[in-house]
């Protein structure tokens, strides 16, 4: 009795283990950075590589979402993200007047501003899912870059309403200038984060999740059982159009104003390199991608190898870096790590418990499988009777 | 499933250490051993004979190395680092020095996104804790390190090359200096010369869409309208267009004395082409930026049109001016991989480093309380640079010369800008009265307006 008791307590350890010490770790970062550097340098960590790889992470959380469960490679939702900032600009800023004549600003608080962009958002992701969601493969690539690149066209050139090539600035928080008070930005942008990926994580668990996965499995026999696929393809979307928009309502609070530059072709690939880069995946894939992605975009101007300096060509390292990744780790950064993890769990519980190993011994991932069958879950693969699922 | 293991450490360790290298930031530029030599030409005032000790001076330059401006991004660190191999060394040491503090260069590159601008302007200031930024080039991107300026009170942000107006004409920073002048000042001479000696009365402008180009516009507006002439038409496009027909469609085909065109590298190419291939016949007024080697050295059916172009730029290739032609062979020896000759982003940050190391030594290096005694200092430097003397009004911006150039074919057959006027003390006003109608308004896609 005992002896089940702790070899439950040791399971829910392992389980829950490096989840727990993830949790951890950001909660204290904010906190522990002081101890480390320099005012200056605690308050870059903590907003241009700490909230920013959240802001980003949402984002790529969005995408990983589509792909992951909706077997949807959306290039649009940087857009979104940018259309919900739009949003907030509109809603946020005061009533004024543009120099080509169009009036715009509602000088509504920073909340509700950000209440209505986030619906404005949702919205906008179905419309996109509405247009797109009928294609598949290489054409669906091609329609949401489309839209992505059409919106970039449409604010750069929109003076009206839009504020053209400048855009617009002056847009606050609900927390003041995140360079202020870094902490509290950090951690708004935590509970966004982690509200985003508990409320997805649970999401794809529900009956509606389940029924995405069925159609990302097989959209034919999904039909035949009559459920309308389309309408649920548009679901996602929806859904995904919200996430982008929670990054981007954080993005345009962090940095306080808004342009085209956000919304450019280099942010939407960004958006791309850190789901791959994270692991398409893996939902947490998309902020250690995000992580992963800043560091090397941030410091890669600082390394010298063998005295010859990248602050010229960082970008040179930057793709020789991603490039090494995605040869070394074809389900991203997570997937390297997510191996090595049941690689050592297999190991420890061998030892152990010979018979609890054998009942854990989940069949090793062949990679062939994973290009051959759409993408599957491997968080839920590995464990799949904890998930009440049966594959 | 042992060599697996072995072989996930390796790479586990591998990605470790490059993150660990990335890490490791305050790897700061100092001066290659051979470039100590070559700056020959240091003369007495060097910053190397301040008494200066006990610290080190970091300077962060920010330039564009990515999108359309990367080619004059590299140029632009070459004339920070020219600044520094002609003022800043020692016979007896390696390096750059100001008296006995080694001044480092930490360099960032941007992709002419101000967002992109503001995040690696951070980082140099927060992360890399530079004591003075020099950048950036574009004119976007330099309206917002000025407002990121503004809540950092206690670091020096000199320009690079931007060169919008209103980057130090309307609500500047007190820690934001600009020792190169605006592209409103890079047009002075441009209007009344095309109105009164060239005879264009109705002009229809083509430019890009940004701050940057408004800024010219408003430059050459500000004479050619005070002089009476009209703009009749004003067309703007995205940076990078490819496809003009649409503008070119839109110009009035009598009517129009000139077009005048502020358009930069490829996206001036492509209009000349698409003009001249669709029959116009109008002359050209160019911006800065916009008949400079790269369009003058191209073949096309266009050449022959661009003959009698007129522009104006705070440099001119051909001025042969003792200071100038010492700059260029300094430029030449010292990077022998450089341009035909140093374009105005190489000098708009050299006179940016060169402004910054003599307020350096004004104060013997003295950064301490905030750097006010060195931002005082360097509000009072005054200088001769390449191109003739360059000093700051009360916002921190430069008063500096300024050519009137017109393209012309050469014995050898080849374009070139022959240089008609120069003028001295260009403020950032053009000469315009404070309480002018021109400056009512900031410069902006309808403003000013004389149709």
């Amino acid at each position: 009795m005992s002896g089940t008791a702790a070899a439950a307590g040791g399971k829910a350890a392992r389980r829950w283990g490096l989840p727990l010490a993830g949790i951890a770790l950001l909660i204290l970062y904010p906190l522990v950075l002081p101890l480390l550097f320099n005012a200056n340098q605690a308050r870059y960590w903590t907003l241009s590589i700490g909230s920013q790889s959240l802001i980003l992470g949402i984002v790529a959380l969005s995408l990983i979402f589509m792909s992951g469960y909706g077997g949807m490679v959306s290039l649009a939702q940087a857009a979104l993200a940018g259309f919900a900032a739009y949003m907030v600009a509109l809603m946020n800023l005061l009533p004024s007047t543009t120099a080509t004549g169009g009036t715009i600003g509602l000088g509504l608080p920073s909340i509700p501003s950000a209440v209505i962009a986030l619906v404005l958002a949702t919205l906008a992701g179905a419309l996109v899912g509405a247009i797109a969601s009928r294609s598949s493969g290489i054409y669906f690539l091609m329609l949401t870059l489309a839209i992505a690149v059409g919106f970039f066209y449409v604010v750069l050139q929109n003076y009206q309403f839009l504020g053209g090539h400048i855009g617009f600035a002056g847009i606050v928080g609900p927390t003041g200038q995140p360079r202020q008070n870094p902490i509290a930005f950090y951690y708004l942008c935590l509970v966004v984060a982690g509200l985003a990926y508990v409320g997805l994580r649970y999401l794809v668990r529900t009956q509606l999740g389940l029924t995405f996965q069925g159609i990302r499995d097989n959209p034919r026999r999904m039909r035949a059982l009559g459920y309308r696929v389309s309408l649920h393809r548009v679901a996602i979307f929806a859904i995904g159009g919200f996430v982008a928009g929670l990054s981007g309502v954080l993005g345009v609070w962090y940095r306080g104003n808004i342009s085209p530059g956000v919304v450019d072709l280099s942010r939407t690939i960004d958006v791309l390199i850190i789901a791959v880069v994270g692991g398409l995946g893996y939902p947490i894939g998309a902020f250690v991608g995000a992580v992963a992605f800043l560091i090397l975009d941030i410091f890669a101007s600082s390394v010298t190898l063998f005295g010859f300096s990248f602050d010229e060509r960082f970008n040179t390292l930057i793709g020789l870096a991603f490039v090494v990744i995605v040869i070394v780790a074809p389900h991203g950064l997570t997937g390297l790590v997510d191996r090595g993890w049941r690689a050592a769990r297999r190991r420890f519980s061998s030892v152990g418990a010979p018979v609890a190993a054998a009942a854990a011994d989940v069949p090793v991932e062949n990679p062939m499988d994973a290009i051959a069958a759409p993408p599957i879950d491997p968080i839920d693969q590995r464990d799949p009777d904890s998930m009440g699922i049966s594959r | 499933m042992t060599f697996t293991t072995t072989k996930k450490l390796v790479i586990l360790s591998a990605a470790a250490a490059i993150l660990a290298a990335a890490c490791s930031s305050g790897n700061a530029t100092t001066a290659p051993a051979g470039s100590a030599a070559a700056g020959t030409a240091a003369p007495a005032e060097s910053a190397a004979a301040a008494s200066c000790s006990g610290h080190t001076i970091s300077l962060g330059g920010l330039a564009t190395l990515e999108g359309p401006f990367a080619v004059p991004g590299q140029d632009s660190f070459r004339g920070i680092e020219q600044a520094l191999n002609t003022f800043a060394t020692r016979a007896d040491k390696k390096g750059w020095w100001l008296g006995d503090c080694e001044i480092t260069l930490t360099k960032e590159g941007s992709d002419a996104t101000p967002a992109v601008a503001l995040e690696k302007a951070k980082k140099l200031i927060e992360q890399d804790n530079v004591d003075i930024l020099i950048g950036p080039l574009s004119g976007d991107e330099g309206l917002a390190i000025k407002d990121y300026a503004k809540t950092v009170p206690d670091k020096t942000f000199v320009n690079g090359s931007s060169a919008a107006q209103d980057t130090t004409f309307r609500d500047p920073a007190p820690n934001f200096f600009r020792f190169s002048t605006d592209g409103a000042q890079w047009q002075a001479g441009l209007g009344s010369y095309a109105y009164k000696t060239k005879n264009y009365h109705n002009v229809v402008t083509v430019a890009e869409d940004y701050s940057f180009p408004y800024t010219q516009v408003g430059g050459f507006m500000y004479e050619f309208c005070a002089a009476g002439g009209h703009v009749i038409q004003k067309n703007w496009v995205p940076l990078g267009t490819k496809d003009y027909s649409s503008v070119v469609s839109n110009i009035p085909t009598s009517g129009v004395d000139a077009i005048y065109v502020a358009l930069g590298g490829s996206d001036a190419i492509n209009f000349f082409t698409q003009y001249a291939q669709a029959g116009g016949k109008a002359k050209f007024i160019g911006g800065s930026i916009t008949v400079d080697q790269t369009v003058l050295g191209t073949t096309g059916a266009f050449q022959d049109q661009l003959v009698g172009t007129i522009t104006a730029s705070p440099t001119s290739d051909t001025a042969n001016e003792p200071a100038w032609n010492e700059y260029v062979k300094a430029y030449h020896e010292q990077f022998p991989d450089g341009l035909p000759y140093p374009g105005l982003f190489a000098l708009s940050y050299y006179n940016e480093t060169v402004g910054v190391l003599k307020g350096l030594a004004a104060v013997n290096g003295d950064l301490s309380n905030g750097q006010q005694a060195f931002m005082q200092a360097l509000a009072k430097v005054a200088f001769d640079g390449p191109t003739g003397h360059i000093a700051l009004d009360q916002n921190r911006q430069a008063i500096g010369p300024n050519y009137v150039s017109e393209i012309q074919k050469g014995a050898d057959g080849k374009l070139a800008a022959v240089v008609i006027s120069k003028a001295d003390n260009v403020n950032q006003t053009l000469g315009l009265p404070a309480d002018s109608p021109y400056l009512a308004q900031p410069v902006s896609r309808d403003f000013p307006s004389c149709p």
